[in-house]
């Protein structure tokens, strides 16, 4: 399934140089991480490849995969996943993660249904609504982490307790199920046709944040305390209002995935956005975003998003098990860790 | 080239050692010689290949071509621990040590082995012991073996880098180690210097020892034998005694020091009027009662010793912390800690540390400079929209106005030199015409051409009016460049010296009232400062 081992350049003209004399094969010494660090330029293209070469490999052996109703249910399902791991991404890129947005989305879903369940409101209210519990929970995260200094992996690890718990409380453990066929078409309309709905609002939230992170300043505070927080800080900016609002943004696009998920179903049930996080997570790292921050993009989160997309919908044509699928997918993740990690150089020692 | 080592004495011989990276020679056929109880220099620019030598003497690489050879024998160590294992040490530019474990654990770092009881478990009563008497041996007092290193002070961690090298040495049975020292001395303020030299004249009867500095003075104080390396080859091999500071130079950069190195008669007197800066009754963790005032165009220098304050002092006036009591006023205006307050008042703080607080090295040279100009240049007031080509430009005409060396303003700030480096992070700052800069050790493992530049930008900067605040542990550097020189110690501004261009104070002077508790000079009715009889015990 990988691709790479037959595109991978030879690096050794590079590495040794014509100039060198014959010397003994070395092999300590910090040269050979070269060897296996690929070019730039198919560590960028590398996700590309395995899209393509993927999406070819299911069209011919699965024959539903390119019907029309397939490809339609994908771009609702990628849409989905791409909200929620958009602001995921702007939290990682500032070398931090949030692992509350399964939960966020579980609870934006839960209020939102409850609500709806209630009584029909309009569809904006319903959004609006959506947006409010995101920046909550996002303020929650925010602020613990930045003003309360508990490092975002315990601070998202506690409201991800929480917050599900919360929401399960409110549904009693069970559904709540409601009819609301003008929040469902935000979903699964399609006011372009073959196009989710979901798909296009998560495009323009797509584009919205793209713009934010590389053509604003925020933008570029977010990439540069990804790569040195202390000198972000000695450069006079407010470091912990960045990270309140990158906490914020996450909170907001896995609470709008939340409100796309229930009103796709009619529902919010206890499973709501239980794989959320960590398909959230898989998809930015495969899109090659570092963890460790301040290197990618949500460019690459697309890209991951689509792969994944592709991926199980593509296995579910083939009628793999799904536990064979998480089997699966595991092993693409910590694939493209593994490239993820090679293209990134140790400094020599100087 | 004949080799002038006499090979009965050799102990450490390297012959045509040639290496090459992508193509590009680091060396090419460098002979170098070390007799017993030797301190060799090895002296040259950045990039010269000094620290390639040293990697490939102690296994960090091989070399492509030429041999190793050890008293007599040819070696090939593939790794530092196997070149340990031969007798050859060394002591790493930065010190290499691990800050959460305790310093008898670091001083056998990776040979817990030899410590090993019968049953298995390592023997840490044995290893402490070991590491007390090596310590005591070598003179270093006050270090607790049983503290985390990471508590130590830098002068304490250089100690016990050196003592390290004495304890493997001892541990490993090796009589006369070789021992290589990179850059030791760059991180360190005076009283550690001298510290330092006193361990290397100990370390000195029984090993060889070859030492890497860009302080020539230094160099030419402690070293026998210079060796000079230029672009990868050996320029020149000589006894030090009878060498000249500008000699040196000139053989390391291939052209002569000009005699005025810090730009001294660049030099203006500090401007009349309203002094910008005015510091008044501060105090801080270490800082007490610290008074003075800053004319606009003036370059204050802060000596004092490491722990003396002076590091404090700057990072107070810079807004990186708040006073705990008194005042700081810019222009008449009182600020209040808050960095990012300060930086919209116009001020400009440099850290010591370049790599780890002053630069986003991954990041490129433009996101770099920006950063602090984003708020109030680089992007519109509405919405916060980036301006890409105005950022752009404005990196661009900078890197020409400094001078920096890159291959464009898109380069990481890794892949440049040290001090080009060093450069991006003054234009950092320089792009937004400070009002005030405090830069603490500006020329920080910045080789001497580099250096030269530093200074240039600073004179350049205070002619235009920019008040500068220098704190440094290079005291050359700091009186060459200020017009006035306070000494600070035990947190007490004790001294101030005038340094207008024509009577520089005495190098010796300002040492004198660094150390505490050191003979007072004679007394000055004039002096502001009188010296407290304040906690001056060690």
């Amino acid at each position: 399934m990988t691709p790479d081992t037959k595109t991978r350049p030879d690096p050794t003209p590079v590495a040794a140089g014509p100039a060198t004399a014959a010397a003994p094969p070395a092999p300590q010494g910090p040269s050979w991480r070269s060897r296996i660090e690929p070019g730039p330029l198919l560590r960028n293209l590398l996700p590309l490849t395995a899209l393509v070469v993927m999406f070819v490999y299911f069209s011919v052996e699965a024959e539903s995969f390119l019907s029309t109703q397939n490809l339609t249910f994908m771009t609702g399902e990628a849409g989905i996943l791409l909200l929620t791991a958009l602001g995921a991404t702007l939290v990682i890129i500032m070398g931090s993660v949030d692992l509350s947005v399964g939960s966020a989305a579980l609870i934006s879903g839960a209020i939102v249904a409850k609500v709806l369940q209630s009584g029909p409101i309009g569809v904006v209210w319903v959004i609006l609504l959506a947006l409010a519990v995101g920046v909550a929970v996002g303020l929650i995260n925010g602020i613990v982490f930045a003003y309360g200094r508990v490092p975002s992996f315990i601070t998202t690890l506690g409201t991800l307790s929480l917050l599900s718990g919360i929401g399960l409380t409110f549904m009693a453990g069970s559904s709540i199920s409601f009819t609301a066929p003008s929040v469902q078409k935000l979903a699964t309309g399609q006011l372009i046709t073959h196009v989710q709905n979901a798909a296009l609002i998560a495009l323009i939230v797509f584009l919205a944040i793209w713009f934010l992170s590389r053509r604003t300043r925020l933008g570029l505070y977010l990439y540069a305390l990804g790569g040195n927080e202390t000198v972000v800080q000695l450069s006079g900016i407010r470091v912990n209002r960045i990270k309140v609002i990158a906490m914020v943004l996450s909170g907001v696009t896995a609470a709008l995935g939340g409100l796309l998920m229930a009103a796709e179903l009619n529902s919010a049930g206890p499973t709501l956005g239980s794989t959320t996080l960590l398909d959230s997570i898989a998809a930015i790292v495969i899109g090659g975003t570092a963890l460790s921050g301040g290197v990618g993009g949500v460019e690459r989160t697309l890209l991951g998003v689509l792969i994944l997309t592709v991926l199980s919908d593509g296995l579910n044509q083939l009628e793999v098990q799904s536990y064979t699928q998480t089997i699966i997918k595991g092993a693409v993740i910590i694939v493209a860790a593994v490239f993820a990690m090679a293209s990134r150089r140790k400094e020599v020692i100087k | 080239m004949a080799t002038a080592v006499d090979s009965s004495r050799a102990w450490f011989e390297a012959e045509g050692i040639t290496k090459s990276f992508g193509g590009q020679a680091a060396l090419r056929g460098v002979d170098i010689g070390l007799g017993r109880g030797e301190v060799l220099g090895l002296i040259g620019e950045n990039g010269a290949g000094k620290s390639t030598f040293l990697n490939i003497a102690c296994g960090v690489f091989p070399p492509d071509a030429g041999t190793l050879r050890l008293h007599g024998e040819t070696i090939s160590p593939r790794s530092y621990h196997e070149a340990n294992a031969l007798g050859i040490f060394r002591v790493f530019q930065e010190p290499a040590l691990i800050d959460v474990l305790p310093v008898y654990e670091n001083m056998f770092f990776g040979w817990e082995d030899r410590f090993r009881t019968r049953a298995g478990v390592l023997a840490r009563s044995r290893m402490r012991r070991r590491s007390r008497a090596v310590l005591e041996e070598l003179g270093v007092a006050g270090i607790d073996v049983r503290r985390k290193v990471g508590g130590l002070t830098p002068g304490a961690r250089q100690s016990l880098d050196i003592a390290r090298v004495v304890g493997l040495a001892e541990l490993l049975e090796i009589e006369h180690p070789v021992v290589l020292f990179d850059e030791p001395t760059s991180a360190l303020d005076q009283e550690h210097e001298e510290n330092f030299l006193r361990l290397l004249e100990r370390l000195r009867d029984r090993a060889a020892v070859m030492f890497v500095s860009h302080r020539l003075p230094e160099v030419i104080r402690t070293c026998g034998r210079l060796v000079v390396l230029k672009d990868g080859e050996k320029t020149e091999e000589r006894p030090s005694a009878g060498a000249v500071e500008s000699d040196l130079h000139q053989m390391m950069v291939g052209r002569v020091r000009e005699a005025n190195y810090y730009r001294t008669e660049e030099q203006r007197p500090a401007r009349e009027g309203a002094p910008l800066l005015e510091v008044d009754d501060v105090t801080g963790a270490v800082v007490r009662g610290a008074s003075f005032s800053v004319a606009p165009g003036e370059v204050l220098g802060i000596a004092g010793t490491e722990g003396s304050g002076k590091r404090e002092l700057g990072e107070i006036i810079g807004g990186v912390r708040p006073p705990l009591t008194g005042s700081i006023r810019l222009q008449g205006r009182e600020y209040r800690g808050g960095i990012a307050g300060a930086v919209r008042r116009g001020i400009g703080y440099v850290p010591p540390d370049r790599q780890h607080n002053g630069l986003i090295m991954a990041a490129s040279i433009v996101s770099n400079v920006q950063l602090p100009s984003l708020a109030d240049r680089y992007a519109t007031r509405l919405g916060g929209v980036w301006r890409r080509s105005a950022a752009r430009r404005a990196a661009a005409a900078a890197v020409e106005r400094l001078g920096i060396v890159t291959r464009g303003i898109d380069a990481p700030v890794s892949t440049l030199s040290g001090g080009n480096a060093q450069k991006v992070l003054l234009a950092k700052w320089l792009m937004r015409d400070p009002k005030l800069l405090v830069l603490d050790n500006p020329t920080q493992g910045v080789d001497t051409g580099a250096r030269e530049g530093i200074y240039q930008l600073v004179r350049v900067a205070a002619a235009e009016g920019t008040t500068i605040v220098v704190i440094g542990d290079d005291l050359p550097e700091l009186v060459g460049l200020s017009n006035r020189v306070l000494v600070i110690t035990d947190g007490e501004i004790v001294e101030s010296f005038d340094a207008p261009v024509d009577a520089k104070p005495a190098e010796g002077d300002v040492v004198a009232r660094m150390i505490p508790g050191a003979t007072d000079p004679p007394a000055d009715p004039d002096h502001p400062h009188p010296q407290t009889n304040g906690s001056r015990a060690k």
